[in-house]
């Protein structure tokens, strides 16, 4: 029972039972709208009917070559509407989008580390259908490290 | 101009020393008024907060009309600063004119500053100007420029007529162009739904269909069209083509359900059954079946509600999904005993996981309808010794996340609220402030728990409320949604400004979050003009008009002011001025926004009882009605210590209240409706007679005025003795003490040349006496944070010491 949407400014004002959570950085709101101008379409709010924000996704498009890639900025999901699978929802549909918007190579999200505490990220990435024999991915991915630097792309 | 004290000015600047800067350009101004140095001044005022001064200044530059870079560039800064963006596009504008070329920068940044200035009629004549003279693809995109700018000067039209010419010429723009993107399609879809040609939005989306499927935006006004239209036939099998798809987006469930009537029911039903049956890990097909009973109020409610309980009973989302169904049993006096009965085995059966436990006792308590304090808690202590007992679930869990047995601790703590709320007596509240505050030792995360705590230390007079505020990192875009539960009457709790520092946002300077935030969502709109994103025009505009008239706002800069009246011994004629143009600033009342998010509190009250939020609620909410007759109490005072003429209205409403006749007044609505606390209401009272002291001329005449203001000041030790909640003694204290300053303000002081013969020198010695009075026999009962009363003795007593200011 969740409503899936385009993410808006609004959303702004009822999202602090997804960002409350320790894990969510809250960002200024220049950030936020700087999202929804350049990728719209890549910036997802799941609903309740109860009217309350359930989850969102902020994600774009960047990298040339074989690094044109949707990557997910942001994704939360609010401590009461865990365990129901809707990241994988949110992860599904950014796929989907990433597929058609710019036909992409795969797409990757980056956790730990990544917001300045020292600690290298993990770049997880996932293989879409433009990169046939998925040489964008590596198995053993884990063993490699990815410094923050790794992380920007050309446009 | 000596260009080393010039490049002085500079180095001041950049490195944030704006008040040297000031004084250097003053200095230079004395032997050259350059222009360049002028600017530079009108800069460095905006930043150290001299606005009114950097405005004047700024605008009189703007009059010279300049053409040198540097002072343009400075003007451009300062201008921004001010969000004075209608001056700086005419400069631009008028330069663009001046140079004669079509195309240069002048005529876009006059245009960003329409668009930050939200100027549509503008933009549009400057868009179309460029239409018509730039070269493909900018021709383009200027024209749709004045598309979005039309569509936007038809939306806030005040008349059909205005509307009309708006759209007219809109729809005369869009002939010649071509739908090339998503955006575009959005914005012509949007034109044509204000223009009420729905059959040609519809025709135009169905030739964009690839757009719709990359673009929830405009799936999203599609399904509006349609629902426009009054198409069901096409709403109902593309819905249903959608869910028989594998769509989970209730959007799709909701589009179907909205074209059932009595006669399809079935046909519904079938197909939401066997969508269920092959997926059973979706919710919303179940959903969608319980809201078909509840649509056509039938009697498989409760089934389904059984049916949805063993599928997602021990998902944490259960309580928010179940809830309506199961209030709804309520609301239509069905019997619930078999759903209350299978929720309290669920609750009690230890082999049941602990979420599973967790939402049949959220969903017990609610359908208990009513409970007594007795049951209250019993059901705490029983809610509580499971958060013991399930503290091994959290054993594994990094310290970062949730626990997962917190919602234990939360339930258990409501229990105890609701028994105070039950009994006033604060002893409840102190037994869950104490839980509480072991439960955040074993895992502080829970923003549940944080936000009720903020609540009953609100209650119970505790100074520790303000480190819990700053623990939750309040941000600035949280300010206007979330910093009210801690800032709520934020004045009565604290005695001096370092108490609320860092959790009161600075309100005063343009430096301010919601400055601030005005600022980008101006800087963004403009951005999103040149990236051509329709989709979210109207949201812009939305938000930037929600920031900008934040009721919240406001609130919280009476809340700094009330703070600073009560420590300050002498307030300075400066920040009395200030405040007085800030209360011209806010205006009309009534247009501002309540964006305040109180669905944080949790809330599983049994359904007949009012929720947490009402179950803690003392003093006022501090609503619209509240900010308008504080605002009014502040002009009548600063009017008097300004030497002011009251604002027409205000002095109807004083002549009015004066002769006793409370009946019809405006500003005596709002006391009748109680949105002033029993304390303002004195302050309320005493800021009307204030004025005929001025207005009497001689002692003789003065005098009867000021033994009014002095009898009615005696209110407050007869409520401070009626106060029961720590909350209200303090609350009484503090306003009593806003009072006294406010009469210093507003009722001379006795001279030195009468002495005791001054007409105020029995106010003043009343007043003093009867705050002597009122600290001593509170000494007796204050019943809250001890060191809290002492600080706010000490204050009281440096207070009733007018004498050596």
């Amino acid at each position: 029972m969740t409503t899936i949407k385009a993410f808006k400014s609004t959303d702004i004002l009822s999202f602090n039972k997804i960002n409350l959570d320790y894990w969510t950085e809250t960002y200024s709101i220049s950030f936020y709208q700087q999202y929804l101008i350049k990728w719209p379409d890549l910036c997802i709010s799941l609903t309740h009917p109860d009217s309350s924000l359930m989850g969102y996704l902020f994600g774009k498009i960047e990298g040339r070559g074989m690094d044109h890639h949707g990557h997910v900025t942001a994704l939360s999901i609010s401590p009461t509407h865990r365990k129901i699978g809707l990241a994988s929802q949110l992860m599904k549909q950014f796929e989907h989008l990433s597929s058609i918007l710019s036909p992409t190579y795969f797409i990757d999200l980056r956790v730990v580390g990544y917001y300045g505490d020292q600690e290298d990220a993990y770049d997880m990435r996932k293989a879409l259908p433009r990169d046939v024999n998925k040489e964008t991915v590596r198995q053993d991915g884990h063993l490699h490290r990815c410094a923050p630097e790794d992380t920007i792309f050309e446009n | 101009m000596n260009s080393l004290r010039l490049n002085k000015i500079y180095d001041y600047i950049d490195a944030g020393r704006y008040t040297e800067a000031v004084d250097l350009c003053k200095s230079l101004l004395t032997s050259s008024k350059s222009d360049l140095v002028r600017s530079l001044l009108a800069f460095c005022y905006s930043r150290s907060g001299q606005l009114k001064e950097a405005r004047e200044l700024a605008v009189e530059l703007v009059a010279a009309a300049p053409t040198s870079s540097d002072i343009l560039a400075a003007l451009n800064l300062t201008l921004s600063d001010l969000k004075e963006y209608s001056i700086l596009a005419d400069l631009y504008r008028q330069h663009w004119t001046r140079n004669g070329s079509n195309l240069d920068s002048n005529a876009k940044l006059s245009l960003a500053n329409y668009t930050k200035a939200q100027d549509y009629k503008s933009i549009q004549s400057v868009s179309i100007r460029l239409s018509k003279v730039a070269k493909p693809p900018l021709n383009n995109m200027y024209a749709w420029w004045s598309v979005a700018a039309l569509l936007m000067q038809a939306i806030a039209a005040e008349n059909s007529q205005e509307k009309l010419i708006a759209l007219t010429l809109a729809s005369r723009l869009v002939d010649g162009l071509t739908c090339d993107n998503a955006q575009q399609t959005y914005l012509l879809t949007r034109l044509y739904m204000l223009s009420d040609k729905l059959d040609t939005a519809a025709h135009l989306l169905s030739q964009h269909q690839d757009h719709i499927r990359t673009s929830l935006a405009l799936e999203e006004i599609h399904w509006d069209v349609l629902k426009q239209l009054n198409d069901h036939s096409t709403i109902k099998n593309k819905a249903r083509e959608l869910l028989l798809d594998g769509s989970q987006n209730y959007a799709h469930h909701s589009a179907y359900l909205s074209t059932v009537g009595q006669e399809d029911a079935q046909e519904a039903v079938a197909l939401f059954e066997d969508l269920a049956e092959k997926n059973t890990k979706e919710r919303g097909h179940v959903m969608a079946l319980m809201e078909l009973s509840k649509q056509f109020n039938d009697a498989t409610l409760p089934t389904l509600i059984e049916r949805y309980w063993h599928q997602f009973k021990n998902k944490p989302v259960c309580f928010d999904d179940l809830e309506v169904f199961v209030k709804h049993l309520y609301h239509t006096n069905q019997d619930t005993s078999a759903l209350l009965h299978l929720f309290t085995a669920a609750l009690h059966d230890e082999h049941e996981a602990q979420d599973t436990r967790i939402n049949a006792a959220k969903l017990m308590r609610s359908l208990s309808i009513t409970t007594t304090i007795e049951r209250d808690l019993s059901d705490a202590q029983y809610f509580a010794q499971q958060w013991k007992e399930y503290q091994y679930t959290g054993n594994d869990v990094p310290s970062t996340d949730i626990h997962p047995a917190d919602d234990w601790s939360v339930l258990a703590s409501l229990c105890y609220i609701s028994a105070f709320s039950k009994s006033r007596d604060t002893s409840h509240l102190e037994t869950a402030s104490s839980f509480m505050e072991s439960a955040m030792l074993t895992n502080g995360r829970s923003y549940k728990l944080k936000i009720l705590m903020i609540a009953v230390y609100r209650i119970l007079g505790s100074s520790k409320i303000f480190g819990i505020v700053r623990m939750m990192r309040i941000q600035s875009v949280q300010q206007d949604t979330l910093s009210h539960f801690g800032c709520s009457e934020v004045s009565a709790l604290s005695i001096t400004s370092g108490d609320v520092a860092g959790v009161l946002p600075n309100t005063t300077t343009f430096r301010s979050v919601w400055a601030q935030s005005e600022r980008e969502c101006s800087e963004m709109l403009a951005r999103l003009f040149e990236n051509g994103t329709w989709s979210h025009l109207e949201d812009f505009t939305d938000f930037a008009m929600k920031l900008k008239l934040s009721l919240h706002k406001w609130i919280l800069w009476f809340e700094h002011v009330r703070v600073t009246v009560s420590e300050s011994s002498k307030i300075e004629e400066e920040d009395l001025r200030a405040w007085y143009e800030k209360l011209e600033e806010i205006g009309d009342v009534d247009s501002l926004v309540d964006s305040r998010d109180w669905s944080l509190l949790p809330n599983w009250s049994p359904f007949a009882e009012s929720g947490a939020r009402e179950q803690l609620h003392a003093l006022t909410y501090q609503q619209k009605k509240w900010l308008r007759a504080y605002k009014r109490i502040y002009e009548r005072v600063l009017s008097l210590a300004l030497n002011k003429t009251e604002k027409q209205s205000s002095d109807k409403e004083h002549e009015h209240n004066h002769n006793h006749n409370h009946a019809n007044g405006e500003g005596s609505s709002d006391i009748e409706e109680h949105k002033l606390t029993d304390a303002e209401r004195i302050l309320h009272d005493i800021s009307l007679i204030a004025p005929s002291y001025h207005k009497q001329g001689s002692d003789v005449e003065k005098a009867p005025v000021a033994q009014q203001v002095l009898e009615k000041y005696g209110d407050f030790a007869a409520l401070l003795a009626q106060a029961k909640l720590p909350v209200e003694q303090l609350h009484c204290v503090k306003v009593a003490i806003e009072t006294w300053s406010l009469i210093q303000l507003a009722v001379p002081a006795p001279s030195k040349k009468k002495k005791t013969k001054s007409p105020s020198y029995p106010l003043y010695q009343g007043v003093i006496e009867a705050l002597k009075t009122m600290v001593a026999s509170w000494e007796k009962q204050a019943s809250a944070d001890a060191s809290l009363f002492a600080r706010m003795h000490e204050l009281v007593q440096r207070r009733i010491d007018y004498k050596n200011v």
